[in-house]
């Protein structure tokens, strides 16, 4: 049965995770209106859910739930997914959204395993373990392809800048 | 704190704070009512599943029902009819086997037609009614 405590719980996990679990679905659906109904579904199957203390890792289980969620939206839809070019991922840092289109730029050409690991390590916060428990890969897995997207991340930003800088 | 016009982050820290700068947009409002439907959904099926048990449970009651009625049909009017009456279980199916044992049985053909045809003592009437033939026997017919 679902009770008020319950309630509360679930609301406050979605005011502290929903933003983190967002950018995830979207960088998964690269489509805002799909990663939204993901996060709103998984929470609503939480308040459904009813018990909350049998769940280990809360964390872990949220990051979890979104993406199976999104991926087996995937498998419903048809194979062409329609890319969300124009809308924002980010606030970024003194609104500037040159510097987001770039950094999202960069996210979408990063492969999508390597993708969900930087989401889900710099955003979400998540230690490898337990993007290894998401992803079902080994922590040393997850760290590895951490580090690779990290690398292209950085490069990629770093080549924006520097075309910026250039008359 | 890094800034993004620091073009070379000195390491790989300052560049992850300097991502983290970005913050993910905030999700819409939980929509709080949906679960609703999922409770509805569960007292629909429940609503099908009786209405399926009831089909079910009406099923077996009905192929029950002939087995159990035949007999005291016979039972309530041998009950009721007068000891002069026979019972219906005796009265023999008019089949044509019956009939050809009729035939050979009687000295005629006309008195077996006889025996075939309608006998009133057969009819098995509740003490103290009559037949419809019977008042009509006595009504005055005008034509």
């Amino acid at each position: 049965m679902r009770s008020q405590g319950d309630d509360g719980k679930v609301e406050a996990l979605y005011r502290q995770h929903a933003a983190a679990l967002l950018l995830f679905a979207t960088a998964i659906a690269r489509e805002r209106g799909r990663a939204q109904d993901a996060v709103q579904q998984v929470f609503l199957n939480l308040l459904g859910r009813g018990n909350l203390d049998r769940i280990a890792d809360v964390k872990a289980y949220l990051f979890t739930s979104v993406r199976n969620t999104v991926l087996n939206d995937s498998k419903t839809r048809a194979r062409s997914v329609e890319l969300d070019e124009d809308s924002a991922w980010f606030v970024p840092p003194d609104r500037d959204y040159a510097v987001e289109a770039s950094l999202r730029r960069a996210l979408r050409e990063l492969p999508g395993d390597q993708r969900e690991v930087v989401v889900l390590h710099i955003w979400a916060d998540l230690t490898f373990a337990q993007i290894g428990d998401v992803l079902q890969i080994s922590a040393n897995t997850a760290a590895s392809r951490y580090r690779y997207a990290f690398a292209k991340l950085r490069e990629a930003m770093h080549k924006k800048e520097n075309s910026c800088a250039q008359p | 704190v890094p800034n993004h016009n620091d073009t070379q982050f000195k390491n790989d820290g300052q560049f992850k704070e300097y991502l983290q700068q970005f913050r993910p947009l905030d999700s819409e409002p939980l929509r709080m009512n949906a679960p609703a439907r999922a409770v509805s959904r569960r007292f629909r099926f429940g609503v099908w599943a009786a209405v399926t048990a009831c089909f079910i449970a009406g099923f077996f009651l009905l192929e029950s029902l002939p087995q159990r009625f035949v007999r005291p049909d016979s039972t309530i009017i041998s009950k009721t009819t007068s000891d002069a009456t026979l019972p219906l279980e005796e009265i023999p199916p008019l089949t044509l086997g019956n009939a050809n044992a009729l035939l050979a049985r009687s000295p005629s053909a006309k008195s077996a037609f006889d025996d075939i045809a309608f006998q009133p003592w057969l009819v098995h009437r509740p003490i103290g009614l009559q037949s419809a033939l019977a008042i009509l026997e006595k009504e005055k017919m005008k034509l």
